[in-house]
């Protein structure tokens, strides 16, 4: 961290084009981009009266890679190994999003075991996301055993998903038309084991840190967002819901089969750290849910279509595709222009909105309660990036 | 209001020793982590390490190759390099028809397997996404499993894998090469 | 890349193309998608913010007819993806920034502002947010004058003159749309 004076020109390009207020008896501070607490390469400029916050502004772009470009660049298949790049904590809700955006454009029908199977990998990859997030941001808060509860839980079930689809992290899985490889017996019983061990750690979860003492003063009734925050801000995922309001993409926009199973979509209405913290923990109790009704229905069939086109190539047009990743709602518009590679895409990453809206919550708060408040948004920075 | 604050303290000394419980619980259980240089892990099963050439089933030091060169347009990063020259009666024919336009033209005389001469794959900017693997009519690649390769130079990475398949033909019995 | 691959593609390629086009026009993600001149976007997003939407994202497109910007808007309460579509010329950039309506777009536009280099009229803070300022050369999503393909070319059948968004249709339109597949879990 360097301190700057309030005159000091010395700073680079968005330290000088910094606006603090006209107040003078303000410092400026650099937070981050190597700042732990940021969880990778993010930066914040504080304006601080003392330990207050007066002005808060991310900067961004430390580890941008132009995937939007890349897409241009490369033809369809090519670039399915990209969207996992992009958010390496829930790769394959990114990855569905870019092969649910050209199935889209293109007609292409997904065979019913191919979609219970990416429903299945792709809630084991969410609860492996926020087990992540819950293990990194108690390390924000200062408790260090948490992570390492989290990572034995998060190498079972990367063990397990290691076998079907051949990476721990970002995996390159889902295809156009199905999934790259079936999944076996032994996958099944041992998701069916991880579930049924999942339940129990969640109770021990809870007595360990949800009830704790010290972590409850760290996060309640800080960083309050409310609802209309959100939607100016266009936040989603689990800091809307921990706003209060049921909004989840899997319910609104039901795409692949997730119309099928019966989940809730748990929101808590203090619009606090709490209310996203407790969010993501009933998320992942949501999950296991849907993994075991899936595992259930699992029906015989083709893993992938038996004519899905090896190199594909849409039609012109546009698409937009939603699906609800770990960190919120993730979007693609796909435009073709016919040709091998896309016209354009964009990427919809939540993380970007979310953190969009930190310099308003943030203003008036104190630095510790600020990191309490990064922390809860559950930011990846490739993502935000791209 | 002071009755409050007593009875939150204490409600939170007792989570803290509903903590201490389960901390003091795992703690007596078993070991989970593994001691890596003395202890390996058992669970390596489907682990993608670089892709390899199958040997072909007649013989170990060929490959199942037919030098289509579908895998080095399908890979997103172009780490595929291949190598293959027709059979000498056909290089030939290719002379001379070199003249006029190529391409089609050598399509439907080409009869004789094209033989190839080196695979190269550069590991530095593969990631592994399988489609390759997929990709091949005759399934000649397939990941190796070697979990622990590791080296110093970024050129150790990359690898003629026809030059390995032979040599692992000749030690036989060491698939991890 | 070579002739080879574009043959093994042909055989199966045209039977999709057949199929689709035999089906019944497929679910774009879309449910209203509106052409409005640069003028209206303002009175547009506003009505859209009155009627509860929350913005989604700023795509931006290049083409031959200039700048293409697509807002995407969706809804919490009642789902249904609205798409305002804005034509824009490649000097002058006469598209108004959103941003306080939705402080949410501030973001959104400095992106557009650096992949393609598009100036929204009144931001208050147009600087580089994910490109290196020191970035030289033209904005990275720009193409290459032979590379831009026309509106015709990339929708086909679609009008794409702008809609009058003093229309009583078009507020209508707005309040009540919805995405078919949402259902109430109540």
């Amino acid at each position: 961290m360097n301190l700057d004076l309030r005159l000091d020109t010395s700073g680079d390009f968005y330290a000088q084009k910094f606006q603090p207020t006209k107040r003078e008896d303000t410092l400026i501070l650099n937070m981050g981009p190597q700042h732990p607490s940021t969880h990778g390469v993010l930066r914040i400029i504080l304006e601080i009266d003392g330990e207050y916050i007066v002005r808060a502004q991310p900067v961004l772009g430390y580890i941008h890679r132009m995937h939007e470009k890349m897409a241009e660049v490369m033809s369809y298949p090519q670039y399915l190994p990209n969207p996992a790049r992009t958010d390496y904590l829930h790769a394959l809700a990114w990855g569905w999003a870019h092969v649910g955006a050209v199935e889209r454009l293109m007609g292409l029908e997904v065979p019913e075991r191919a979609e219970f199977i990416r429903v299945i990998t792709c809630e084991l990859n969410r609860i492996n996301s926020h087990l992540l997030w819950w293990g990194a941001y108690l390390l924000d808060l200062g408790a260090f055993t948490p992570i390492m509860y989290a990572f034995d839980d998060r190498e079972i079930i990367m063990d397990i998903m290691q076998r079907v689809t051949g990476s721990r992290l970002t995996y390159c899985y889902y295809r156009f038309g199905g999934v790259s490889g079936d999944i076996d017996d032994r996958f099944v019983s041992e998701t069916r084991e991880q579930c049924a061990r999942m339940k129990e750690r969640f109770k021990m979860y809870k007595a360990l840190v949800t009830e704790n003492f010290i972590l409850r003063k760290r996060v309640e009734e800080i960083g309050e967002i409310s609802v209309d925050t959100c939607r100016r801000y266009g936040a989603t995922g689990p800091v809307l819901r921990g706003s209060g309001q049921e909004y989840d993409v899997r319910r609104a926009e039901p795409y692949s089969v997730y119309d099928r199973f019966d989940f809730n979509i748990p929101a808590y209405n203090d619009c606090d750290a709490m209310g996203r913290y407790l969010v993501r923990m009933d998320e992942m109790q949501e999950s296991i849910k849907i993994i075991e009704q899936a595992l259930d229905a699992l029906p015989e069939g083709d893993f992938i279509h038996p004519k899905a086109p090896k190199r594909a190539k849409p039609p012109a047009g546009d698409v937009y595709f939603a699906v609800e990743g770990a960190r919120g709602k993730i979007g693609m518009h796909l435009v073709s222009d016919g040709g091998k590679s896309a016209y354009r895409l964009k990427l919809r990453a939540p993380g970007f909105s979310n953190l969009s809206l930190f310099g308003e919550v943030s203003q008036g708060t104190l630095i510790s309660d600020a990191v309490s408040i990064l922390g809860s948004l559950d930011l990846v920075i490739p993502e935000i990036d791209r | 209001m002071i009755a409050k604050s007593i009875r939150e303290n204490l409600q939170g000394m007792w989570s803290l020793l509903v903590g201490m419980k389960v901390t003091g619980k795992n703690f007596v259980q078993p070991n989970i982590t593994v001691h890596y240089p003395r202890q390996t892990v058992a669970s390596l099963e489907g682990y993608r390490g670089h892709v390899e050439l199958v040997p072909h089933d007649k013989d170990p030091t060929k490959s199942k190759c037919i030098a289509c060169s579908n895998c080095v347009r399908i890979c997103p990063n172009s780490c595929i390099t291949m190598k293959a020259v027709k059979p000498k009666k056909k290089a030939e024919d290719k002379e001379a028809a070199g003249d006029q336009s190529e391409g089609k033209k050598k399509a439907p005389a080409k009869k004789a397997k094209p033989e190839l001469q080196s695979f190269i794959l550069d590991y530095n900017y593969c990631s592994l996404c399988g489609q390759c693997a997929e990709l091949c009519p005759t399934g000649a690649l397939r990941f190796s499993s070697n979990v622990y390769l590791a080296g110093f130079t970024r050129q150790e990475f990359v690898i003629d894998l026809l030059a390995r398949l032979q040599r692992q033909a000749q030690t036989k019995g060491a698939p991890n090469g | 890349m070579s002739d080879q691959a574009e043959k093994s593609v042909t055989a199966p390629e045209k039977e999709e193309a057949a199929k689709t086009e035999e089906k019944v026009p497929l679910y774009t993600g879309y449910d209203l998608d509106y052409f409005v001149t640069p003028k209206d976007l303002i009175d547009a997003v506003r009505k859209l913010d009155q009627a509860g939407f929350f913005l989604e994202d700023i795509s931006c497109l290049d083409m031959k007819e200039g700048f293409q910007l697509v807002y995407h808007f969706d809804r919490f309460d009642q789902p249904g993806r609205v798409g305002l579509r804005v034509m824009q010329d490649r000097e002058n950039h006469d598209v108004p920034s959103i941003h306080h309506i939705y402080p949410g777009a501030d973001w959104h536009e400095r992106e557009c502002f650096d992949f393609f280099g598009i100036r929204f009229k009144g931001h208050p803070n147009l600087l580089p947010l994910l490109l290196d300022p020191d970035h030289q050369g033209p904005p990275p999503l720009i193409k290459d004058e032979s590379a831009r393909k026309s509106l015709e070319e990339l929708y086909p059948d679609r009008v794409t003159t702008p809609v009058n968004i003093e229309d009583e249709q078009f507020t209508r339109e707005i309040t009540n749309c919805s995405n078919p597949k949402y259902r109430n879990p109540s």
